[in-house]
């Protein structure tokens, strides 16, 4: 066991904020690549937009394709930061530290490019500011306000305005450390940033009280952007097997399942990237492994009953369509790619302590419960739109186009680039939270045993 | 708006016993509404407008199969599923009973044809494009789409609203039977009926009062305003319907 | 860090706090000896209760029985669900949970109720054969499609096997986690028996199998949970397919099983005059995730209610009708507004949080609103009469049974029975966990820090 190592103050100030104040050479042969995917894949979308959405592999019926699937899977990856950050902050988890900051931005920009992907997707994208932006009242051209897509933009604008308010609360602290390292222009930008943080016993109970504040007040709001987000699908009746009633929490349990795993992912990355393995040590990795059991018993159980009320509905299309979610080319090579990355594989094998420590394990095996998500995603969404149904007459597969895939892989960029933008500008690892865990850490000492403790307000 | 002296409500009834599967309906319907040509590519890319179209099934198992036609356009429900997902109100239900699309308004996120249970609506993926040698051969009345968004029947509302002015006009109430969409209008076998159930007199009420109406996929409470006749069948005394 | 002036709780010596509970596990009190009777009086109450419905009704009509099914229910989700929490909160290693493991642990014996009630209740379910059941059997000429065969005693045999699983566990889980205790009790009345003294390896296999079981028993019991609430609620009703609903059932079981512990832990501080070891924080810990449950138990209700509201079809508003707004609406409502309202609007508040009435206040609308919640979902689908069991749709909605005499004996006697069991086990074992408090005491010390004073909380690996 790693233990934890008291790093004197002006050390964690020079670790973590290493590549704020100077990045090393990889780091803009990286984000040169990024920058060239994303100009590649917004060059594509153009093309897209101009030319129209013909260019898609869409067509009757499966109207909705890869990219929602990739909207639900980055409205499922945005759920990790809230999830993490807001329980374990309020449960008062004292692993939390190192991995709060990265997840809530990961909340941020993967919520960012989720929202793009209907834009993108719609038939008319320049329309669509009748309905996720200020309504038109001068002619009276209302929303229906019973379209799920009407409370998706509100639940996603509401969750990112939340979630960025999340970020700059925790961030100020920080901002104050580097503004007292910096010169010049750098130096103005970061005081206005730091607000004239002084540290002052009542800013300090200012920044913690927002922090419970909006730990407690985006919770719910986490739970209902997935929520509705499922929505978009369940209400349909049009669509076997989209009306389920359990959709909404399915979708949310997979969500926290596929965030946290990303999470685990992009630590690994960072302590790789960066060297911190003094900050995000084995304990942490070790910590979010065991919840990741967890949740994704939890989400297997959600998925199971699913699966069952698939057949206790004794319907011979709801029935036949989970034969070709399961059993039909091409989709029964990817259900069973999903099932065994997102569940069978790596959940059994976080059981075990020594997969869990092992940091390399970790990495691959977190990773591939993302690619099982994706997949679970396209299972549901695809393959209930492709089937045919009474008296439709409509019988298709679907197979992305190039332009599609591309537009998904630069997503993927994206989000990279932004995290390694955020990277540049601020301290990844919230500076001040591990400073509070050095003060608030502690010993006692029982019989011969030294055991590490915690000053805890109770 | 026109102010109509009495509420009307338009119903269709499909005889499926008397179609032949010729097709005219599809035909007329297409030079009607300004539906864009649909070439082989587009078949095969599966994009082709049909706002109405027949339908080939199969009845009963070999040999003893029995290939069956049955026209298939919107149903304009009164509980229509595709209306309530439309987040900019493109489409929505109008006090005649008719399930309207509002080109205008739509943006294109093809929420409503996801909802259909009967896959009546169409999108636009590409630019529609004429020969130039069919440009002058396009319907006024009817709005030209562009790309990018839903349109479906409209039960010929052109023709409609051409028939209630022309009446308004002439100080009197439509006539039944004065006017009626193009596929009813084309039908050599007379397999579509059209009229207003609001008007007593009107010939469809004859037609649904037949003990072989029914509608598609009644159980999910979409209440449909076409109504099918389901097909007599002497030999085998089966009706077709719920497959 | 305290700008409130308050000073955390003083330590008390584990020696002190040993002699303390051993010394009251010596007497028995007459409060105690009253209780016993009350609670007795109502279990021989039920059964006769019971005895005069079986006599009276018989077993051919499911619909004078539904309010016993929903005692079984509400039992499920109540007393049997209180060890969840303790559960949970020892996999997380919180400390806050020592005084209150016990207690909620003897709840788990509530399962053997649940197994009365259950044994009679089981003939009353038809066979799974022909009708929309998780087993997905037909006997082939209905034309429905069915692929397993015949599964043989479907559904009942399999839910009478889990629920003697669930019955080994949480027998298994008492066992174990009073071990170290009924040991010191036995060596202080000087019987030395068993093998059990507390070397390392002994302890290590302790905590570990108490962990273990603890898990086998949460998974049975939400299995259960999820197949009682299919097997004896929504499969008795045509049309109702709601893929939510065992997880439903599952969360008004985190949530009855966390407000029994609050309701118990209460009664426990002002009745057992254990004022020095649950303290204020202990109601403040356990309010959050109370919070929390009323919110999950709102959210998964409203997932059910808006796909069946938005859907509109047809088979799917007779059985809104059932649930919702038609004979049974006022158990609804009662529900909605004890488990989620009422709880909710009070708990929002920190200072109710912040005491030991105000989460009382709430878990007790809770264990009412629980079994609101549980008659409008079982007596609600036992009445409907077996004729239409195989159909796919509810055509007519039936006419609600409001409970007799016998039902609220029955339902009383039930209730009884299961803290009945609990009280009695607490003069076998004492009602706090003497090792685990034990423990918990000695990974605690108030220390000075600044110019304050904080407790410091070990926190071994």
């Amino acid at each position: 066991m790693q233990q934890r190592v008291a790093l004197p103050h002006p050390q964690i100030n020079a670790d973590l904020l290493k590549n704020v104040l100077k990045a090393p050479a990889w780091y803009w042969g990286i984000m040169a690549f990024l920058g060239g995917v994303v100009i590649f894949g917004s060059v594509l979308v153009a093309y897209l937009l101009n030319k129209g959405f013909g260019l898609s592999g869409a067509h009757r019926p499966v109207m909705w394709g890869i990219l929602i699937v990739d909207f639900v899977f980055w409205i499922g990856i945005s759920h990790a930061g809230v999830m993490l950050s807001a329980i374990l902050r309020l449960s008062k988890a004292e692993w939390r530290r190192p991995a709060t900051r990265a997840a809530e931005v990961l909340t941020v920009f993967s919520l960012m490019i989720a929202a793009l992907h209907p834009v993108v997707h719609a038939g008319r994208p320049w329309r669509i500011i009748y309905w996720s932006f200020p309504y038109d009242f001068s002619r009276g051209l209302w929303v229906n306000i019973r379209s799920p897509l009407v409370w998706d933009p509100s639940a996603i604008f509401t969750y990112l305005t939340g979630s960025t308010l999340f970020v700059i609360v925790a961030l100020i602290p920080d901002m104050a450390v580097i503004r007292d390292r910096t010169t010049g222009i750098r130096h103005n930008i970061y005081s206005v940033m730091a607000m004239g943080w002084r540290g002052t016993p009542r800013q300090w109970k200012l920044q913690v009280v927002a922090g419970f504040l909006l730990s407690a007040l985006l919770l719910p709001v986490f739970v209902s952007v997935h929520s509705i987000v499922s929505w978009d699908f369940a209400v349909m009746i049009g669509v076997e097997g989209y009306h389920v009633t359990i959709f909404a929490p399915y979708f949310v349990i997979g969500a926290v399942l596929s965030g946290v795993s990303a999470v685990v992912t992009m630590m690994i990355l960072m302590k790789w990237m960066f060297g911190w393995g003094n900050y995000i040590r084995q304990e942490h990795i070790e910590n979010l492994a065991k919840l990741l059991v967890v949740i994704g018993t939890g989400w297997l159980y959600f998925f199971f009953v699913e699966f069952i009320f698939a057949l206790y509905s004794l319907e011979s299309q709801e029935i036949a369509l989970r034969e070709l979610q399961a059993f039909t080319w091409p989709y029964w090579p990817l259900a069973l790619v999903f099932i065994f990355l997102s569940y069978i594989i790596p959940i059994p094998m976080w059981m075990f302590p020594g997969v869990r420590r092992n940091i390399r394990i970790m990495f691959w095996s977190s990773l591939v419960v993302n690619v099982g998500m994706w997949l679970e995603r396209f299972l549901i969404i695809v393959p209930g739109l492709a089937r045919k149904q009474v008296w439709t007459f409509d019988w298709s597969t679907y197979h992305p186009s190039f332009i599609e895939v591309m537009i998904v892989v630069t997503a993927y960029a994206l989000v990279f680039l932004l995290l390694l933008t955020f990277a540049k500008l601020f301290p990844l690892i919230p500076l001040f939270d591990i400073k509070e865990g050095d003060i608030l850490g502690d010993e006692i000492v029982i019989g011969k045993r030294r055991v590490p403790a915690l000053r805890v307000e109770e | 708006m026109v102010s109509t002296p009495r509420e009307r409500k338009w119903q269709m009834v499909v005889d499926a016993d008397r179609c032949t599967g010729c097709q005219a309906c599809v035909i007329a319907c297409q030079a009607e509404n300004n539906i864009p040509i649909n070439s082989e590519s587009h078949f095969q890319q599966k994009r082709a407008f049909t706002w109405i179209r027949i339908e080939r099934y199969w009845e009963g198992e070999f040999p003893e199969v029995k290939a069956r036609f049955i026209p298939f356009l919107c149903q304009h429900c009164d509980n229509a599923p595709c209306e309530p997902v439309c987040p900019v109100f493109a489409t929505y239900h109008n006090n005649e009973g008719l399930n309207v699309q509002v080109y205008n308004r739509c943006v294109g996120t093809r929420f409503c044809q996801n909802n259909c249970p009967y896959h009546a609506r169409y999108f636009n993926f590409w630019e529609p494009v004429w020969p130039e040698t069919l440009r002058n051969a396009l319907n006024p009345d009817v709005t030209v789409r562009g790309r990018g968004i839903m349109e479906k029947c409209t039960f010929c509302v052109q023709r409609i609203r051409r028939g209630e002015q022309d009446a308004k006009r002439e100080g009197r109430d439509v006539r039944d039977g004065e006017f009626q969409p193009a596929c009813a209008q084309a039908c050599p076998a007379n397999v579509l009926i059209f009229g207003d159930v609001r008007d007593p007199q009107s010939r469809i009420h004859e037609f649904l009062a037949k003990d072989r109406r029914f509608r598609l996929r009644e159980e999910l409470g979409t209440e449909t305003n076409v109504i099918y006749l389901s097909k007599l069948d002497l030999e085998a005394k089966e009706v077709a319907g719920h497959a | 860090m305290h700008s409130n002036g308050h000073r955390p709780a003083p330590a008390v010596a584990v020696s002190e706090f040993t002699e303390d509970i051993v010394g009251r596990q010596a007497i028995t009190g007459p409060r105690y000896r009253r209780a016993m009777v009350i609670l007795g009086g109502l279990f021989v109450l039920g059964v006769i209760g019971f005895i005069v419905r079986a006599v009276t009704d018989g077993f051919d009509d499911r619909l004078p029985w539904g309010y016993l099914a929903a005692t079984a229910g509400y039992l499920l989700t109540t007393a049997c669900a209180a060890p969840l929490a303790i559960i949970g909160l020892r996999a997380i290693k919180a400390h806050w949970r020592r005084p209150l493991a016990r207690l909620a642990e003897l709840y788990s014996l509530g399962t053997v109720v649940v197994l009365a009630i259950f044994v009679p209740l089981m003939f009353l379910i038809p066979s799974a054969v022909d009708r929309r059941t998780m087993y997905f059997q037909s006997s082939g000429t209905s034309g429905l499609p069915g692929t397993l065969g015949r599964i043989p005693g479907a559904p009942q045999a399999y839910d009478l096997a889990l629920l003697i699983a669930l019955v080994v566990a949480a027998i298994g889980l008492v066992w174990a986690s009073t071990r170290p205790d009924r040991v010191l009790l036995g060596n202080r009345r000087g019987v030395h028996r068993g093998r059990w003294w507390g070397s390392i390896k002994q302890w290590r296999v302790t905590t570990v199998g108490i962990g273990l079981i603890g898990a086998i028993y949460f998974v049975t019991l939400i299995g259960f949970n999820s197949m009682y609430s299919l097997d004896f609620a929504m499969a008795l009703v045509p049309g109702w397919k709601d893929a939510i609903f065992p997880a439903f059932q599952g969360i008004t079981a985190l949530q009855g099983g966390l407000a029994t512990v609050i309701v118990s832990m209460y009664v426990l501080r002002r009745f057992g005059k254990m004022e020095r070891y649950i303290h204020m924080e202990h109601f403040w810990a356990a309010s959050k995730p109370l919070l929390a449950f009323c919110l999950l138990w709102f959210y998964f209700g409203w997932s059910t209610f808006i796909i069946l509201w938005y859907g509109r079809m047809p088979v799917e508003q007779n059985v809104m009708q059932l649930l919702y707004f038609g004979p049974y609406s006022v158990f609804f409502y009662g529900a909605f507004l004890l488990c989620f309202v009422a709880p909710f609007l009070t708990l929002l508040w920190n200072s109710v949080r912040k005491s030991c009435l105000g989460p009382t206040v709430a878990a007790t609308f809770i264990l009412i609103g629980n079994l609101s919640d549980k008659i409008r979902l079982y007596a609600g689908s036992w009445s409907v009469p077996n004729e239409v069991i195989t159909d796919h749709a509810l055509e007519v909605v039936p006419a609600a049974r409001y409970p007799d005499a016998f039902d609220i004996m029955m339902m009383a006697g039930g209730i009884a029975g299961a803290i009945f069991i609990v009280l009695w086990m607490a003069r076998r074992v004492s009602i706090i966990s003497i090792w685990e408090m034990s423990e918990g005491l000695r990974l605690r010390v108030v220390r000075p820090f600044l110019r304050t004073h904080v407790s410091v909380l070990g926190k071994p690996e």
